[in-house]
């Protein structure tokens, strides 16, 4: 028996993401004052968030475009990143939606890396 | 005249004047009464201022004397009176004879007046007063009659006158009546030409309208055949469009399994390479696959490309048809439309040539009619002639009435009646 | 006509055993990327697949441009132009990805087009250009190839490790 968990898949700018159905309070509009800011990349209608609280009294929204549903997954579907990738703590792994990895994402890591996504050396 | 002396009661007579015829001298014997007889003797002469002297007489022949003397004074004054009526009488026919005598030189009639108490001249200067009286009236009535005839004999000439130039202007009126009906025959005929000219066009155009709607006929259906030709050619290029569609999965399937070939026999000349010695037959073997694919897929790629070809020319067919179903659709619009328009031709020419057959036929009553009218004209311009020439004799006679008019006025203001 | 396999195989045939050991030759995985056609040792590569589109990574260096899925395996993929400084790969349809192995590292790379493989003589490597050039740390050398033009030889190792090294300081 492999271990099962359920993901929230998310949208932004046109991407999937995945987080921890366990870290989701709930979905809701997003309070710009709450917001941890870009670190997935600019969403493009921004009007949803998925509410979370790391410590159990604050809640954060991280903007997202969508929600495109909850997936029960095994974790025979379920991949950790390549040692060339090597671990980070925003990005903790990959769901394999067939031949296509969706980024797994911790949100609670969210709140310590508000800087945007970056393409450099 | 007062006359002083007492009348004598005898009668009065119409005598001669008492001029005793001359007696000879007779001379007393005694001469007692030679100067009574001197006396009367110088009487007898004539002269009546004679006296007797008698002083120089005694007697009776004194008494005789006085007598003579008393005689002569009466006779005297009988003489005197009378000369003094004579006197009256001369300046009373003087003046008729004045009267008389203006009337005549000057035809002065009011002038004449005469009077008088004498009763041998009142009946006959009262018989002139009433002549002149009557001539006056006369001459009024003439005067007034003249002049009544002098307005009518102007008015006459002037009616006539009037008539006169009336019947002139009348003349040329007519007189260009008549040149004016003469146009309007040439006019009639002219018309009556042009009407034929056009009823032979409108039928010549009715036969072309005829024509001309058989080839528009012949054009709808011509249009029909090409739009059903058309339809024909859509449907084809559809089904040429769903086959190339078709070729085009089917290249795609290829294409797909030349890749895949192609990666194939790539992983298979790793694993070959990977084995050594032992698998480089087996890397030669995948070259050629690879080749073989890639072979495929230069022919695939040339099948798109006509595929592509294809489909342009078939879509820039199907806009040509479609360009082509509008034209006909125009075409037969087009055609229907030339169609009724030939029908409003055809009718509207029909109705020329029946409105141009009766232009003609008017036209000729009308020449008939004109010339009818310009005949009688004719004889109106002869009776006018003749009114004309009756005018100007009229005219004439007018004039002459007019002058003697005046003549007469002229003659008859010698008599001066007022 | 083309030639069987079997004439060409006759026509490259030695006439004597051995004769090919007098001249030490290498195999290489050729292809193209951008304006330059690479080759890196055969055996290092593999697999060879196509491309699908990358999943990027949030906060990557711009040569890694993403992860994909690969038979179950998740890998990430580099741009060599990028890499090397040399502009950006287009990831175009019918592109290709060639999966590179070296010690327990399994990376894919980006390929416009795969020529194949190709025996080279060693003999016939030369030196990479001198120079300070970002791109010659990882050149092996360049071969002037009669048919395939000028070939830089990628030391794939090193750039998988580099690459690697690059990813994991940030």
């Amino acid at each position: 028996m492999s271990e099962r968990a359920e993901l929230v898949i998310f949208e932004i700018a046109g991407r999937r993401f995945g987080a921890d159905m366990t870290q989701v309070r709930r979905i809701d509009r997003l309070d710009v004052a709450a917001s941890v800011g870009a670190p997935l990349g600019r969403v493009h209608e921004g009007r949803r968030a998925l509410v979370f609280s790391p410590d159990g009294e604050r809640e954060l929204h991280l903007a997202i475009d969508a929600v495109a549903g909850v997936q029960a997954v095994s974790s025979d579907e379920l991949r950790r990143l390549p040692t060339a990738v090597g671990p980070s703590p925003l990005v903790i792994g990959a769901w394999l939606d067939r031949d296509a990895p969706v980024l797994l994402i911790d949100l609670y890591a969210t709140q310590t890396s508000t800087a945007p996504e970056g393409h450099h050396a | 005249m007062p006359d002083s002396s007492p009348t004598p009661p005898k009668k009065p007579k119409k005598s001669p004047p008492p001029a005793a015829p001359e007696v000879p001298a007779m001379v007393s014997a005694d001469g007692a009464m030679t100067p009574l007889l001197a006396s009367l003797n110088a009487l007898s002469n004539g002269r009546l201022d004679a006296r007797v002297d008698v002083a120089a007489l005694t007697g009776e022949a004194a008494e005789a004397g006085r007598l003579v003397n008393l005689l002569m004074d009466r006779v005297e004054s009988r003489v005197a009176e009378s000369e003094v009526r004579k006197e009256r009488t001369r300046v009373i026919v003087e003046q008729a004879i004045g009267g008389l005598d203006a009337l005549v030189r000057q035809g002065e009639l009011a002038a004449f007046e005469a009077r008088t108490d004498d009763a041998v001249l009142s009946p006959l200067l009262d018989g002139f007063s009433k002549v002149i009286e009557t001539l006056r009236t006369f001459v009024r009535e003439i005067n007034e009659a003249a002049l009544r005839l002098s307005s009518s004999a102007n008015e006459v000439l002037a009616a006539s006158t009037q008539h006169e130039s009336s019947s002139t202007e009348q003349a040329a009126a007519i007189h260009e009546t008549t040149a004016t009906m003469e146009e309007l025959k040439h006019a009639s005929a002219q018309i009556a030409e042009n009407a034929g000219a056009v009823a032979r066009v409108a039928e010549e155009t009715l036969n072309s309208a005829r024509s001309g709607r058989g080839a528009i006929a012949e054009f709808i259906q011509a249009m029909q055949q090409i739009r059903a030709d058309g339809v024909a050619v859509s449907e084809s290029i559809t089904k040429l469009l769903r086959r190339v569609e078709r070729i085009g999965t089917v290249v795609d399937v290829i294409d797909e399994i030349a890749d895949r070939s192609d990666l194939l026999a790539l992983n298979a000349a790793l694993e070959g390479s990977r084995a050594g010695e032992a698998g480089k037959g087996f890397s030669i073997v995948a070259a050629e696959m690879r080749r073989l694919a890639e072979n495929v897929l230069d022919s695939t790629k040339e099948i798109k490309n006509l595929i592509t070809e294809i489909r342009e020319a078939t879509a820039a067919a199907a806009t040509a048809a479609d360009a082509s179903r509008q034209a006909t659709d125009a075409g037969e619009r087009l055609g229907s439309v030339a169609a009724s328009a030939v029908e409003g031709i055809l009718s509207g020419v029909q109705e020329t040539s029946d409105a141009a057959r009766v232009i003609n036929l008017a036209t000729q009553q009308q020449r008939t009619a004109t010339e009818q009218v310009v005949a009688s004209m004719g004889e109106i311009e002869d009776v006018t002639r003749q009114t004309t020439q009756a005018s100007k004799q009229a005219t004439g006679a007018a004039a002459e009435l007019t002058q003697l008019a005046g003549r007469l006025s002229e003659l008859i203001k010698r008599f001066k009646a007022d | 006509m083309h030639p069987t396999p079997l004439q060409r195989a006759l026509a490259e045939a030695p006439d004597t055993a051995r004769a090919q050991a007098a001249r030490p030759e290498e195999e290489f995985f050729i292809f193209t990327l951008g304006p330059l056609t690479m080759a890196v040792t055969s055996q290092h590569v593999r697999e060879v697949t196509r491309l699908t589109q990358p999943t990027p990574l949030p906060r990557a260096p711009s040569f890694l441009v993403g992860v994909v899925g690969s038979r179950g395996q998740v890998l990430p993929v580099v741009d060599l132009l990028r890499f090397l400084q040399q502009g950006e790969a287009k990831v175009l349809g019918g592109a290709r990805m060639f999966i590179g192995e070296s010690s327990g590292l399994i990376v894919g790379f980006v390929a416009d087009q795969v020529v194949g493989l190709r025996r080279i003589f060693v003999a016939d490597k030369l030196p990479p250009p001198a120079g300070g050039l970002a791109a010659s740390e990882f050149l092996s050398g360049l071969v002037q190839h009669r048919e395939l033009g000028t070939l830089s030889l990628i030391d794939l190792p090193k750039v998988m490790h580099a690459a690697r090294a690059l990813v994991v300081r940030r």
